[in-house]
């Protein structure tokens, strides 16, 4: 099944509870989206869609359950890191003001 | 992947624990009758692997567990599917058992209800997952058809079927997930507004940091010529001090040159100061043996002599006296002797007068008192007479009594006689005794008064006199013997002291286990004995070398100088053996005959030799010690200057050496340096131990040969002793006899004159026994003339008459006795004082006198004489002695004071010379001092030039132009240019040095943070449109299994129906609004499923028309509808395995075969469990269980077809249960 494949990462951020925070800033979700949406079959225009053995609906809900999860958990630790830089300008700006020429 | 085993313990009918194995993987058929327990196993499968059993109520669980006899409080059944593709994903946390198998276990109590996975306790949720997972959804088993459910398939209504379809599908966990998602989606929108807000405050952030970053620039390019300036400053600043510097360690050196002349001067007058203080230490020493020992040792020999030669003065003087007094004595002797004499004369013609009066007179008087003895005895006879008889009244009894006084009488006189006979011959042996005593005093006498006697006593005393002189001479020669081992005893008492100090200099120079290691050699040596040959000692002190080439000697020998040489190996072995036992050390031995020298050794040749030579020729050493020698100093050549040394010896593979210590290895190693030049080197040390050490060798020798002198001095003084003691022996003896004689002598005499006395008694004893026995006789007559005569007591007249002038006749004889006595008395008084006189002092003295004038006179007199001779002897001796001895001491003092002479002007020139060196140390202190002063300015200058340096590395790198740019200007202009800058900078505000970093920092940060940003609102568009696909997915997902189910119920149905057919309908939600479920909208109700439901239409008999309506069929249509829908979804979608409980109860035959051969080819690959009382399915089965049920327990049993058959066929005839 896809536990190789590309999608590993999401699959496994739907079924396993904690997920390494570099992976999941590494996966881009753009990718696995169009990924998942060709291994379930949806792709139209590609044609040959009919043939191959697309995943159950089962497993595609759950693909789907992971890339939104890393999707979330991306949003989280951008609003984070934003909120890091901005304490440590504003520190460096408290501390500015103490240093003189 | 199928079920393999099933193991069901305490569950309704399973009581016991029942396990039923090998379940096939196509087609099981479990039979029993009715009540037996098939569906209950059903109903265990079902307990785990569905969710109809879940939240059980406390009848529920009673329902299942086993009500029946024992107390059974808990029901578990466990399922063993054999999973060899791994379909089934075991939750995390859960170990995958070895052999391909997965155990799912759910056990219930009255209160417990938990699930087992491999053993390990899991949550219902975990296996719900992992049997979804494997394609098999617990929430409405299709695949599983509990018995009389399979009707309840068709009669579902078509919302139900569309269900079940979108079950197969797997639709509606997927809209869970969805609904799930979205919502998630929601949160992360809200999250992304915050994400822009904090966006916009970090750009403000950053455009604050951007203005800073303009006026760093601008702060920067002020401070780059601020630098610039303070540059060349310094720069200059630096040149000017290390010019500064040179200037001062020019001077340094010139003071440092010319000190260098005064500190040798400086070492020159040291070695002076050394010599001269080596002198003065030795002149004191030396002084110190003189002063004290000899002087103190002659000064007590003169006193002891002087003392001994008054000692013998006084000795002269009292013999002197003595001889005289001896004289005057004897002279005084002779005139007492004389008047002795004289008186004993006088006194003797006196006695001789008195005594033949006396005599006269005592024998009178004894004659008187014989005669009144015997008047006495008649009148007493007659008394008695008159009495004796007075008492017998008988003449018989006074006869008798007369007879035996008469034989008394008898008796008496016999014994009287025998008493005479007897003194008569002890008279005779008295005399003859008498006459042997006279013999014997007659050559008594001569003996002593002999001339031989005195003739040996003569020479006895003059050998006597010999001896003592040579005693004496003897004494002195030991006496002087003692003087000079004393002397040596205190000189040998300075030279150890001294090998201890050049010992423990020669310690100094090499370690404390080296020193010790030799010590203990030499005590080795000493111990075995060893002979001379054998051990030679420290190489060092084998070899001599000319004070020029010490300190290269001493540097290149090193420690190999305390090497100790020895000729074998064996007793370098031997050696070492006693060292390691004794642990006295560590030291190397150098054994000659195993010392190996490389031959080619090979000498610059001679043109060169000008400035260099070998070391090995300036050592002088014995040709025995060639080959130690060559082994250590064979390289070593002594070179003129270092750098030229170098280059020969890395030529001719020699060690180069200095004179003042420096070497060149022939690796063109350079070592040398400091070497304690002043302090005594090894080699002067090791000299002074070994020429301090055999001083101290022939000490003792001398002292050994003093002691054994005086040793047998004192023996032959001891000799002499003992001659003299025998002589004296002698002389004493010869005394002692003739004392004995003498003794003897006089002895004899006082016998002789014992035995005249006796004789004399004798005589008078005699005399009486003949007047006893006279008496006696008379007695006898009387009584013999008494005998006769009668008894008459009366005394006749006459005897009367006889009586009285008897008593008259004793009356006269009395007074004429006592007359007679008195003047006897008178006459004895006299004569007894005269006696006494005479022989109490008179004799005594004129004997003693004789006897010392006779003994006395020469002996006593002559060796007095020779005495005083013998002293007067000595004295002079002594006296000649003692002016030797005083004129000794008195050129002892003058060499004393000679040598405090010395002494005095060796100090005077100490202290010049010291004085000297006080001024040069002066001169030396003024160099010490400026040179100190230059060094401390040198430091300081050190430290500014440091600080500048410090201060331009500060400043940084600057570009080349900056530096020259300014040179032109003077430095104060400089200073004027940097003041105005740093005014300028100063003017800026706080400048934040590192605002130009932390902008490029963080406007990379801030670029980085937008990309995301930008990312995750494509990443969001990306799944929304996904979302949409999928639920567009999801729909034709929905179509697709529909048609497939549809196509393959159909075909189904034709196999099970071949006349008939059948078709699966589905109806859309609603016509019209088709296009609006694709476009997705927010709001989560649109997504529900776009259809209503499904029918089923099916005809039995006939292929085109009646299209029967499902509610119309009958229970068996039903069921073969049910069925055939099942096995379609089964195509379709395949569960791993099919429970079917008696779904072929309501079948005819004809159906009942062809669900039987559907089964058959489908459980190809998939599992079928069924239970039936019809034997169509058996014939098409694989395995066959059989469960009983006896006393309300129901067992499992596998059979095989022909039994299952019969049993079925049995069952249907007789029909029991
Ligand atoms: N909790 C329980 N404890 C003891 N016995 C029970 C329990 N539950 C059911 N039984 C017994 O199990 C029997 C029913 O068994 P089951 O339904 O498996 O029979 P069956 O083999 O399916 O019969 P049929 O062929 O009629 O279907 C009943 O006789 C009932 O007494
Ligand atoms: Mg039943």
């Amino acid at each position: 099944s896809t536990k190789t494949g590309p999608l590993a990462q999401i699959w496994l951020a739907a079924n396993m509870s904690n997920l390494p925070r570099n992976s999941i800033l590494q996966t881009s979700i753009v990718e696995s989206a169009d990924e998942i949406a060709k291994v379930s079959g949806c792709e139209t225009d590609n044609g040959n869609s009919g043939e191959l053995e697309h995943i159950t609906l089962h497993t595609s809900g759950d693909l789907l359950q992971g890339i939104v999860r890393v999707y979330s958990k991306q949003t989280v630790f951008l609003l984070n890191d934003i909120k890091d830089t901005l304490t440590k300008i504003s520190s460096l700006f408290k501390a500015n003001q103490r240093i003189n020429v | 992947m199928y079920i393999k085993r099933v193991v069901i313990k305490g569950f309704k009918t399973y009581r016991n624990e029942t396990v039923i194995d090998n379940f096939s993987p196509h087609h099981n058929i479990v039979i029993g009758s009715n009540g037996s327990g098939k569906s209950n196993f059903f109903a265990a499968i079902r307990f785990v692997l569905s969710d109809d059993y879940s939240n059980l109520k406390r009848e529920e669980r009673q329902g299942l567990i086993h009500q029946g006899s024992g107390s059974v409080m808990s029901a578990s059944v466990e399922i063993v599917f054999h999973d060899p593709e791994h379909r089934m994903i075991l939750p995390s946390g859960v170990s995958p058992r070895g052999d391909d198998e997965t155990f799912v276990r759910r056990t219930v109590g009255l209160k417990k209800d938990d699930y087992q996975l491999n053993d390990r306790n899991v949550t219902k949720g975990d296996v719900f997952r992992m049997l979804e997972s494997a394609g098999f959804s617990m929430s409405n088993p299709y695949n599983i058809v509990p018995q009389g459910r399979i009707i309840a398939l068709t009669n579902a209504k078509d919302k139900e079927r569309l269900q079940l379809l979108e079950d197969v599908v797997g639709a509606k966990s997927f809209e869970i997930k969805l609904r799930a998602s979205l919502k998630k989606m929601d949160e992360t929108e809200r999250k992304r507004s915050q994400i822009s807000s904090e966006m916009e405050e970090l750009n403000g952030k950053l455009n604050e940091m951007e203005e800073e970053k303009k006026e760093l620039e601008k702060f920067n390019s002020l401070d780059k010529n601020r630098k610039c300036y303070q540059f060349n400053l310094y720069d200059r600043e630096l040149n000017d001090v290390i010019n500064e510097i040179e200037r001062l360690d020019g001077d340094y050196n010139s003071t440092l040159h010319s000190s260098e002349q005064y500190i040798e001067e400086l070492d020159k007058r040291e070695d002076v100061i050394a010599q001269i203080s080596r002198k003065l230490q030795n002149m004191e020493s030396t002084l110190k043996i003189k002063g004290t020992t000899e002087l103190s040792q002659a000064t007590t020999r003169l006193n002891d002599l002087n003392n001994e030669i008054a000692a013998l003065i006084v000795k002269i003087s009292d013999l002197q006296r003595q001889v005289k007094a001896n004289d005057e004595q004897a002279v005084i002797d002779g005139k007492n002797l004389e008047y002795l004499n004289e008186i004993i004369a006088k006194k003797q013609n006196q006695l001789q007068k008195i005594s033949p009066r006396f005599e006269e007179l005592s024998k009178d008087e004894i004659s008187l008192k014989m005669q009144l003895v015997q008047l006495k005895e008649k009148q007493r006879d007659l008394l008695l007479k008159k009495g004796k008889y007075a008492r017998f009244t008988t003449k018989e009894e006074r006869n008798a009594w007369i007879e035996n006084e008469l034989n008394e009488l008898n008796s008496t006189l016999t014994s009287l006689k025998n008493l005479q006979a007897q003194l008569s011959n002890d008279k005779n042996d008295i005399n003859a005794k008498l006459e042997v005593l006279d013999e014997e005093i007659e050559d008594l006498s001569d003996s002593i008064q002999g001339g031989g006697i005195v003739a040996e006593l003569e020479d006895l005393e003059r050998e006597l006199l010999a001896l003592k002189e040579e005693y004496g001479k003897k004494i002195d020669e030991r006496k002087e013997l003692w003087r000079s081992e004393q002397r040596l005893q205190t000189v040998f008492e300075t030279v150890s002291e001294n090998v201890s100090i050049s010992e423990r200099s020669v310690d100094e120079t090499m370690s404390r286990s080296l020193a010790n290691g030799i010590s203990s050699v030499k005590e080795i040596t000493e111990k075995l004995k060893l002979p001379e040959g054998k051990v030679y000692g420290t190489l060092g002190e084998l070899i001599k070398v000319s004070d020029k080439y010490k300190m290269c000697a001493e540097v290149v020998g090193g420690n190999s100088l305390f090497h100790i040489v020895v000729d074998t190996d064996e007793t370098a072995s031997l050696l070492l053996k006693e060292l390691y036992r004794m642990k006295g050390g560590r030291v190397t031995v150098m054994p000659l005959n195993r010392i190996f020298n490389d031959p080619n050794v090979s000498y610059p040749p001679n043109e060169q030799s000008s400035s260099c030579t070998p070391l090995l020729k300036k050592i002088k050493y014995d040709a025995r010690f060639e080959k130690a020698v060559k082994h250590v100093f064979g390289k070593a050549i002594v070179v003129k200057d270092l750098g030229q040394g170098a280059r020969i010896a890395k030529r001719f593979k020699l060690n180069a050496i200095t004179l003042d210590g420096d070497r060149a290895d022939q690796r063109g190693v350079l070592t040398g340096g400091y070497h304690e030049q002043h302090k005594k080197t090894r080699l002067d040390s090791l000299r002074s131990l070994k020429n301090s050490r055999t001083q101290q060798i022939n000490v003792i020798s001398e002292l050994e040969r003093i002691r054994e002198k005086i040793k047998d001095s004192d023996s032959e003084v001891d000799s002499i002793n003992g001659s003299i003691r025998r002589l004296y022996s002698k002389k004493e003896n010869i005394v002692a006899t003739v004392d004995t004689l003498r003794a003897k002598l006089n002895n004899k005499k006082s016998e002789k004159i014992f035995l005249e006395e006796s004789d004399v008694s004798l005589t008078t004893k005699l005399e009486k026994t003949l007047t006893n026995i006279k008496l006696k006789e008379e007695k006898m007559n009387d009584f013999m003339s008494d005998l006769d005569r009668n008894l008459d007591n009366e005394l006749s007249a006459v005897q009367q008459k006889e009586l009285n002038d008897l008593t008259e006749t004793i009356k006269q004889v009395q007074n004429s006795i006592n007359i007679t006595s008195e003047a006897l008395q008178g006459l004895t008084t006299n004569i007894d004082i005269l006696n006494a006189e005479l022989n109490s002092k008179l004799l005594p003295q004129q004997k003693e006198l004789n006897s010392k004038k006779s003994d006395v006179g020469d002996l006593f007199i002559t060796d007095l004489k020779d005495e005083v001779r013998s002293s007067v002897l000595e004295r002079k001796q002594l006296e000649h002695e003692r002016d030797n001895c005083s004129m000794e001491v008195t050129n002892l003092k003058n060499e004393l004071d000679s040598l405090k002479g010395e002494k005095k002007n060796n100090e005077k020139l100490l202290d010049k010379a010291n004085s000297q060196q006080a001024l040069l140390l002066k001169k030396l202190e003024t160099f010490q001092k400026n040179a100190e002063k230059s060094m401390i300015k040198k430091t300081t200058l050190a430290s500014r030039r440091e600080e500048l340096q410090q201060k331009i590395r500060e400043i940084g790198l600057l570009p080349e132009d900056a530096l020259n740019e300014f040179d032109g200007l003077s430095s104060e202009e400089l200073l004027k240019k940097l003041n105005s800058v740093t005014g300028k900078i100063s003017g800026l505000k706080n400048v934040n040095k590192r605002a130009f970093e932390n902008y490029k920092r963080f406007h990379e940060k801030r670029t980085e943070l937008e990309e995301r940003t930008v990312e995750l609102e494509e990443s969001k568009s990306s799944i929304q449109n996904l979302i949409a696909k999928l639920q567009q997915q999801k729909v034709t997902a929905v179509d697709l299994t529909f048609k497939k189910v549809s196509e393959n119920f159909s075909n189904v149905f034709e196999k099970l129906v071949p006349k008939g057919a059948a078709k699966l309908l589905i109806h859309r939600a609603s016509e019209s609004d088709k296009d609006n479920d694709v476009n997705m909208d927010e709001n989560p109700s649109q997504i529900e499923s776009a259809y209503s439901g499904v029918s089923i239409s099916v005809s039995f008999n006939s292929k085109k028309n009646e299209q029967l309506h499902v509610e119309q069929l009958s229970g068996g249509q039903k069921t073969v509808c049910a069925v055939a829908l099942i096995l379609a979804i089964q195509m379709v979608d395949p569960a791993p395995f099919y429970l079917f409980d008696e779904v072929d109860a309501a079948l005819d035959k004809q159906y009942r075969t062809a669900v039987a051969n559907i089964i058959k080819d489908l459980s190809r690959n998939a599992q079928f469990i069924c239970t039936t009382f019809r034997t169509d399915m058996l014939q098409v089965a694989d395995t066959f269980f059989r469960v009983k049920y006896e006393n309300k327990i129901s067992t499992v049993v596998e059979v095989d077809r022909e039994d299952a058959i019969n049993f079925l066929s049995g069952n249907n005839k007789f029909a029991e249960n």
